[in-house]
């Protein structure tokens, strides 16, 4: 599913390497998010969230209708 | 070994785990059929790796009633369960029915007859209450939610 993580991360001048150590999941994983081909649990959405300082609202939300 | 936290390689594991317990699901019945091909249909009966994969089947066939109470009390909501005695008759009769049938096989030891009618009385009852008790857990989940 697509989401904003990847422009969030670099905003928050995060690599992948450390959110992935921030959220306690592996580089692949936040990768895969990045690139829609995984989609995270709620509590790792959160996790993720906390750790780029925005709300799922910004990194995960999609209109009705739009391609996810 | 490092102890997996990331909830992707968690679930790749499972699937790992479900791949070998599928090859080796295969390759036990492939042995039996062998043993059973060899060696003849006693011998795969009395064949340690027999046991180990009826008893294996039998746990999976529990842990898979809680995800059919889910499934049945999706499908048919709001029907309440039938009341447990009914559950004990039909149990007793396929004991006694099998209890004869093993009677009318072997005159001769009539307590192997009480031995299996027992052992099948016992096991439907068990799985019975199992079914009976995950329905009714749900139905008092979905009275709290109400």
């Amino acid at each position: 599913m697509m989401n904003h993580v990847k422009n969030a991360r670099i905003e928050a001048g995060l690599t992948q390497l450390q959110l992935a150590e921030n959220t306690g999941v592996t580089r692949q994983t936040i990768s895969l998010i990045e690139k829609g081909k995984y989609n995270p649990t709620l509590k790792l959405c959160l996790a993720i969230c906390y750790a780029v300082g925005k709300s799922l609202d910004e990194l995960f939300w999609i209109d009705e209708g739009e391609k996810p | 070994m490092k102890r997996i936290t990331d909830e992707r390689l968690i679930l790749v594991n499972l699937k790992n785990f479900r791949i070998a317990y599928i090859c080796q699901t295969v390759g036990l019945i492939a042995f039996l059929i062998y043993v059973g091909v060899t060696s003849g249909s006693r011998a795969v009966t009395e064949s340690p790796i027999f046991f180990v994969l009826i008893v294996t089947n039998t746990l999976h066939a529990f842990l898979q009633m809680r995800v059919t109470a889910d499934v049945e009390a999706t499908e048919k909501k709001r029907k309440k369960p039938r009341p447990y005695y009914v559950f004990i008759l039909i149990s007793l009769v396929v004991g006694v029915l099998m209890g004869m049938i093993s009677w009318f096989i072997d005159r001769q030891h009539p307590s192997f007859a009480w031995i299996s009618g027992t052992i099948f009385f016992i096991c439907f009852l068990g799985s019975f209450s199992v079914m009976y008790y995950l329905k009714k857990k749900r139905m008092d989940d979905d009275d709290a939610e109400e």
